[in-house]
């Protein structure tokens, strides 16, 4: 049995960092609550913009766009997105996993990194990231999806990759997030199947100014709105990955201190229980001595 | 009473208006245009400036970032990176986006700043266009 300083100090230790998730718990709590609130006001955007690319992708008949052909070249370009640390269960793990294993068999890459996890994760895996978009996952911003999209773009459009992914987390409720690796670019029609169109049946739509210049406003659109939803599903399983996380530990820290409790209190009436012993015989032992 | 169409005016960021209106005016890469009721399906491509919707009699103004408007049989869909009404815009803000992006213009350090630069630029000024022909003043 250990000492009883010995169990004093473990039930210190578990205690303090008790405290430590408990406050991390709390924290991610109410970045929870911000993050969904984001996600909810997002997903309209999400949902409509794929309804929309579908309804003009549906009626756009022939047309020659960089973004909307395939290209021959197997170069691609992955946006992987985690977090910047840890202490959220499984979440980072599985989705880099999940860009990990995409990867394979695409031996010209690229990869953009969001969340300092990303980065650690691929330098260990002896892959250098090429472009690195450092403190966007703590609080995502339309401008960051848009600093982002701008050089994915400009790189597609140099011709230096033929397929654009990004790894992200989705977040389908509270309790479940997937990862999943979406197609960015270029926009093609199987990408889209399944997806709740404007309104069903062909129809001939006009272009206003022009079908290029429509097409032109309508990829940036697209992305930035793609890219932003990412970083917020991302964001927002986070904060729920962590609160179970934090929320596991609480309780198993409790359950760490219910059983020391139970282990000190022993160990203390065994030592009280022995010093009695020793008190009482020694008592006997003087007065047989008089 | 003039026909009224579902419109949606919708961002990353937030749903911004939907409702039954009379009439859209947006700004097109060659002018303004209208929309109403049974207009032409089609997609349209608009710049920064300013939008106005017309609903039950009245215009209401509003900026806006550039971006597209479809135009399906059952409802138009106006996407756009950022919209506000004229009395959520911070004239002060606006008026320091406004010389930042100026200001990148002048250095003009790259393509792609400049691009970045010049549509920040357009989104200010339609900020401090909305926000000064309704005379809000922010002190």
């Amino acid at each position: 049995m250990s000492s009883i300083a010995e169990i004093r100090h473990r039930i210190k230790v578990v205690s303090e960092t008790q405290k430590i998730t408990k406050a991390m718990y709390l924290i991610s709590s109410s970045k929870r609550r911000k993050a969904v609130q984001m996600h909810d006001r997002n997903l309209i955007y999400f949902n409509k913009v794929r309804a929309d690319i579908r309804f003009i992708l549906d009626n756009l008949g022939d047309v020659r766009h960089e973004f909307f052909h395939p290209r021959s070249g197997v170069r691609t370009a992955y946006l992987v997105i985690s977090a910047d640390k840890g202490m959220c269960g499984g979440y980072n793990q599985n989705v880099l996993n999940l860009a990990y294993q995409h990867m394979k068999g695409r031996d010209e890459r690229f990869i953009f990194t969001v969340g300092q996890m990303t980065r650690e994760y691929f330098e260990r895996k002896g892959m250098q990231p090429d472009v690195e978009f450092l403190h966007i996952i703590q609080k995502p911003m339309l401008q960051d999806a848009r600093a982002i999209t701008e050089s994915l773009c400009e790189l597609y459009e140099q011709n230096m990759m033929d397929e654009v992914y990004v790894a992200y987390t989705h977040m389908e409720s509270a309790i479940k997030q997937t990862p999943r690796v979406m197609r960015l670019l270029p926009i093609l029609h199987e990408d889209f199947d399944g997806v709740e169109t404007l309104q069903p049946g062909r129809a001939t739509l006009s272009y206003h100014p022009s079908k290029q210049a429509v097409l032109d406003a309508l990829v940036p659109q697209y992305l930035v709105g793609q890219i932003y939803g990412a970083l917020v599903h991302s964001f927002a399983s986070e904060q729920c990955a962590r609160m179970a996380a934090m929320d596991a530990s609480t309780r198993n820290a409790d359950e760490m201190l219910t059983k020391l409790t139970l282990e000190m209190n022993r160990a203390r009436q065994a030592a009280i229980t022995q010093e009695l012993t020793e008190i009482i015989s020694g008592a006997e032992f003087q007065a047989t001595q008089r | 009473m003039a026909k009224n169409f579902k419109l949606s005016i919708i961002t990353p960021e937030r749903l911004f208006f939907e409702g039954e209106v009379e009439m859209l005016v947006v700004e097109s890469t060659d002018g303004q245009l209208a929309i109403m009721a049974g207009h032409e399906q089609g997609v349209i491509a608009i710049e920064s400036g300013e939008i106005r919707i017309k609903q039950n009699g009245e215009y209401k103004d509003a900026a806006i970032s550039s971006g597209m408007v479809t135009v399906a049989h059952d409802e138009t869909l106006v996407m756009v990176q950022t919209v506000e009404w004229p009395e959520e815009i911070d004239i002060r803000r606006a008026e320091n986006d406004r010389m930042r992006a100026q200001e990148m213009l002048r250095q003009k350090n790259s393509l792609r700043e400049y691009h970045l630069a010049r549509t920040s630029l357009a989104r200010a000024m339609a900020r401090l266009r909305v926000s000064k022909s309704h005379n809000i003043n922010h002190k």
